[in-house]
């Protein structure tokens, strides 16, 4: 393969890459950087049972008790709120900065299973991110690869 | 017998050597065992019925269970049953009754020759397990089936020859014979030769089975002289003292290392209970840890709401008993007709594939219950400083530690639980990797024949991942 046509495989590969990159942001671009969820505490779980996000979203979560008091934990992100009563709920806000699962806990004992009373968020890996990161390397790869090329003719 | 794998003789310590061969020891220790046992019955039937504010919930089950599958069965096998309280006032009326050395029997039934598997235990097993749910949670419960235990011990002790209700019944033991074959300690013949040399000639009269006057004859049915393994050998040390030519070590070897060993017969039943207990750590995870709250409240017996009620508790054991009984064995029994067909020879039949690599799942499944109680010990240890000053949540502060926040110690548990689900896996291949090479001639056939099962296995690891990352 010559030079010539290695250059304009570059260019095409750093435009599909670009694209594809695109893609993917624009897919949650839809999606508000700020995440509100209604959480609600029954004896033993909580609906919805998993809240996902991406990563680096602000999420805010209002947690209702519907049954007893309740309380609101999350594995490693450390976000607590103990005695949610009934009829008054509680907010709790935070940056999702950490990527993975985390199991979500009652934290005020409120009955038999109270231990096992669990849900599941995922922060998912930020897809904004990781496309413009494609998009970018993808186009100025294809940049450079079609100057070389220019300056070769 | 030349020696199949590394071993070091512990009695070589003088001092240890004084110790095990002590009579007081045991009863002591059972004793010591004993106590707290009887306070979880006293605690769980008339304290409080909050299960994490009662001593008997905490004790059984963020405690004693915690601490048998994280430290006392990897590492020191069937040590437990060395000081076993469940067994203790059996053993007791059935051999000061009787006489006081020899060997143990009151009645001495025959135990039918069809239950002399494990297949009852197994199923016993099952049954505790379906209603964990229930046992973890409720105080009473958790009394009850220890109330129930050491009744049920202590009438087959009456009825039957020795440990019978250990080597056949005892739920606990199920796990933790099993996995006591991971263990790197162990009880064995020093030299076979000498067990084998004539009575005539200086030999023994066999007394490390059928006792003398300075113990009993081995509790588990077990003839020290032929043992490869660890699972039914209970620690007891009766042994130690019977054998008049001093010929019973007590060893140190390499994890799991009967496991890789050919002297290890296969059986079917034991088979079956390693896939039992691969499973059951599995279900747990996803029932208790899990986010679903429908499975957790369809599988407590006792909370009747109006959209619980009998027929979801039904559907909820249906489904319990087709992962154990169903699913997790009928993908083994896929993976070993897969392997069957890709190591390209007819020559191993698949049930003989279906047994003896279901021995390889013992370090998975041991390190998946590692994992689940490391999780479990990881968020609930608070609760343990908190019942120790008011066990029966009564409203006491013994130690001051009764107003005790809930302290969850949550950062360490993802890496710790990809680290056990890893390892896992990877020892598991190894000793199943030893198991296929030692039954098919050529090394390729081994490799090719792994293939299903190495699948079998990192799909379990992964599923149970799922749950902690
Ligand atoms: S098998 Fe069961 S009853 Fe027997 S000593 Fe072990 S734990 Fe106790
Ligand atoms: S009594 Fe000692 S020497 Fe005799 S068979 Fe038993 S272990 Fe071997
Ligand atoms: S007598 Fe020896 S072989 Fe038998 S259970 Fe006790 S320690 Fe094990
Ligand atoms: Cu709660």
């Amino acid at each position: 393969m010559n030079r010539h046509k290695m250059l304009l495989v570059l260019i095409v590969i750093g435009i599909a890459v670009g694209t594809v990159g695109m893609g993917l942001a624009a897919a949650q671009q839809q999606d508000s950087y700020v995440k509100q969820f209604t959480l609600k505490a029954f004896r033993f779980g909580f609906e919805p049972a998993r809240l996902v996000v991406n990563q680096g979203d602000i999420v805010v979560i209002t947690i209702e008790s519907v049954d007893a008091i309740h309380g609101f934990y999350i594995e490693d992100y450390e976000v607590r709120q103990d005695f949610i009563t009934p009829g008054s709920p509680e907010t709790v806000s935070f940056v999702a900065d950490r990527m993975g699962m985390f199991r979500i806990h009652c934290s005020t004992i409120c009955g038999s299973l109270h231990p096992f009373m669990m849900a599941q968020l995922e922060v998912q890996p930020n897809l904004r991110f990781i496309g413009s990161f494609f998009v970018i390397s993808g186009l100025s790869v294809s940049f450079i690869a079609y100057v070389w090329m220019r300056k070769e003719d | 017998m030349e020696q199949p794998y590394k071993r070091r003789n512990l009695l070589k310590n003088k001092l240890l050597k004084r110790i095990i061969l002590s009579r007081n020891l045991q009863p002591i220790a059972t004793l010591l065992a004993f106590a707290p046992f009887i306070f979880v019955a006293v605690t769980g039937i008339i304290g409080i019925s909050s299960g994490a504010k009662n001593f008997s919930v905490v004790f059984t089950w963020i405690l004693w269970s915690v601490l048998l599958a994280l430290l006392l069965v990897p590492f020191l096998g069937r040590s437990w049953c060395f000081l076993c309280p469940i067994v203790w006032p059996g053993e007791l009326i059935q051999r000061k009754l009787w006489k006081r050395f020899g060997s143990s029997k009151l009645m001495n039934l025959r135990w039918p020759k069809i239950l002399q598997n494990v297949w009852l235990q197994i199923f016993i097993f099952i049954f505790f397990g379906i209603w964990m749910v229930v046992l973890v949670t409720q105080p009473f419960v958790t009394a009850i089936a220890v109330i129930m235990l050491i009744t049920g011990a202590t009438v087959t002790f009456i009825l039957f020859p020795r440990r019978s209700f250990c080597r056949y019944l005892c739920p606990p033991g199920l796990f933790i014979g099993l996995y006591s074959a991971y263990s790197p300690i162990e009880v064995r013949v020093k030299d076979r030769n000498i067990c084998l040399t004539p009575t005539s000639e200086g030999g023994c009269e066999k007394e490390c089975y059928s006792g003398s006057e300075n113990g009993y004859g081995c509790p588990w049915f077990e003839f020290p002289q032929n043992m490869v393994s660890n699972i039914d050998c209970g620690l007891c040390t009766e042994c130690f003292k019977t054998c008049p030519r001093d010929n019973i070590a007590l060893n140190a070897r390499p994890f799991g290392a009967e496991l890789k060993s050919e002297s290890m017969r296969r059986k079917p039943d034991e088979a079956w209970r390693a896939l039992i207990l691969l499973a059951f750590p599995l279900v747990y995870t996803a029932v208790l840890f899990g986010p679903w709250a429908w499975i957790k409240s369809w599988g407590d017996l006792l909370l009747y709401t109006n959209s619980v009620g009998m027929v979801q508790h039904f559907f909820y054991i249906i489904l319990i008993i087709d992962i154990v009984l169903g699913i997790i064995p009928g993908l083994h029994l896929l993976a070993s007709m897969g392997s069957k067909l890709l190591s390209g020879t007819k020559d191993i039949s698949t049930k003989r594939l279906f047994v003896n690599y279901a021995y390889a799942y013992i370090p998975l499944g041991l390190m998946l219950w590692v994992g689940f109680n490391f999780s479990l010990l990881m968020i609930e240890w608070s609760y343990i400083p908190v019942v120790l000053s008011d066990p029966f949540g009564a409203g006491w502060n013994l130690l001051g530690t009764t107003h005790l926040p809930w302290m969850p110690i949550a950062l360490p548990i993802p890496i710790a639980e990809v680290a056990f689900a890893l390892s896992g896996v990877l020892l598991s291949l190894k000793v199943g990797y030893n198991s296929l090479i030692a039954i098919y001639p050529n090394r390729k056939q081994a490799v090719r024949a792994l293939i299903p099962f190495a699948i079998l296995t990192t799909a379990i690891a992964i599923v149970y991942v799922w749950f902690y990352i």
